[in-house]
């Protein structure tokens, strides 16, 4: 059975200190309307690397053992229970085979994109890239690119997926579009094109 | 209180047509898709605030000249169409139609926030998670932090003055939304600039692709 997909939830709002010449009293993370605050020593580099590693060929799902392998290569941190206790904070979630169902992940939460679009070349039409103005910082499908695009505007994962059409089958049991699915929002996720949020009602 | 213009919109790219081969811009607004040719991408960007060495205010006025100075010829109808079409707005911050505007747009962070320091706690930095783009200050920073969750901007000043008075707040800059709103519209160009946020209407649910030329 493989390993279920480990995805970040929340938009970074980075390190505070809650005054001058203070010790830094953790890294926040918006998450719905609630600030989660992670520890700097070992939650916080938990939750970065639950991202992905930026920049690498990595190919296939990125899970609890990738990040916990990749903050004992990185920080030679014992990961201890920070996977576990960012699970209980609502900062980090499991989805898959024995976690939570994709279908109940992807109508609880929301995809939010960062970055601007910047279209496709006359050369590679087919091809999509995400970044700032001048500065490509992730080539994706055009499915990825739409989801990329529209998500913002859907209460939830599981409409914007359908919007784009990266889940037509998935009512009828196809796991491989499912894995696709997933697959494709750890790339965005990656990239740094966007973030998780809880879902909203609209 | 001057008009200050500002564009709306998410940038989705430049697409190329290859029969017969041209090419064309697209700028998301709300759940509609608008096309755009080079001369009004041009106007959108140069909207997002004035060129290094230009004085403030960026109003529509200065727009067109500044247009007019790179080559651009007969940039007034170009401006004007682009108003026509809702993706750029003109108006004074502290006005009632500032407050129109606040509450049929909303304001969407695009980059990560990197927090504040030891150093300077009263100036949080935003930017990509290794690279600081801009810095403000914290009431700026916790209006954009939070701008994504509210339905709209006026809604994100009013939050953001109900939680300053509830903390002891009593300065009006703070305290009275349509102060806040204006402080805040009198610093976005900062960061519409950069890129670490942009303004879109609200409105229905979308429709993947729908198309306005």
């Amino acid at each position: 059975m493989a390993e279920p997909w480990l995805f970040p939830v929340g938009h970074y709002l980075g390190p505070f200190f809650p005054g001058q010449d203070t010790d830094l009293g953790g890294h926040r993370v918006r998450l719905g309307q609630e600030i989660v605050s992670l520890s700097a020593a070992t939650e916080f580099p938990a939750w970065a690397l639950a991202h992905g590693l930026p920049g690498s060929a990595r190919t296939g799902r990125w899970t609890r053992n990738s990040v916990e392998a990749a903050l004992r290569d990185q920080s030679g941190a014992d990961p201890g229970d920070a996977v576990a206790a960012l699970q209980r904070d609502g900062a980090l979630v499991e989805v898959g085979a024995g976690a939570t169902d994709p279908v109940v992940f992807a109508r609880r939460y929301r995809f939010r994109a960062l970055l601007v679009g910047l279209g496709a070349s006359r050369e590679r039409p087919d091809r999509f890239h995400i970044g700032l103005t001048g500065q490509p910082l992730a080539t994706v499908d055009d499915v990825t690119f739409e989801f990329w695009e529209w998500a913002p505007l859907h209460a939830n994962v599981w409409d914007a997926w359908q919007a784009a059409g990266a889940v037509e089958t998935l009512l009828g049991g196809a796991d491989p579009v499912v894995d696709e699915a997933l697959d494709r929002l750890q790339t965005l996720l990656a990239a740094g094109c966007g973030y998780l949020d809880l879902a909203t009602s609209m | 209180m001057p008009l200050l213009v500002f564009p709306i919109g998410m940038l989705a790219g430049t697409f190329h047509d290859a029969d017969p081969a041209r090419h064309h811009h697209e700028i998301r607004l709300g759940a509609k898709v608008h096309e755009c040719s080079d001369h009004e991408l041009a106007a959108w960007a140069f909207a997002h605030g004035p060129p290094e060495g230009a004085e403030p205010p960026w109003t529509g006025a200065a727009l067109v000249r500044h247009m007019a100075g790179v080559g651009i010829p007969d940039p007034e109808p170009i401006v004007a169409g682009l108003q026509g079409r809702g993706l750029l707005a003109e108006l004074a911050p502290g006005s009632d139609d500032a407050t129109a505007f606040a509450r049929a747009h909303r304001v969407v962070p695009s980059m990560h926030g990197l927090g504040n320091s030891a150093d300077e706690p009263w100036l949080y930095s935003i930017g990509l998670l290794d690279h600081e783009v801009v810095r403000v200050d914290r009431p700026v920073f916790e209006l954009w932090a939070w701008s994504g969750t509210e339905p709209d901007l006026w809604h994100a000043c009013e939050s953001f003055a109900t939680g300053e008075v509830a903390a002891g707040g009593t300065e009006p800059e703070v305290t009275e939304p349509t102060r806040v709103l204006a402080g805040f519209l009198g610093t976005l160009h900062g960061l519409l600039g950069v890129q670490a946020a942009y303004l879109d209407t609200i409105g229905p649910a979308p429709t993947n692709g729908r198309r306005d030329g």
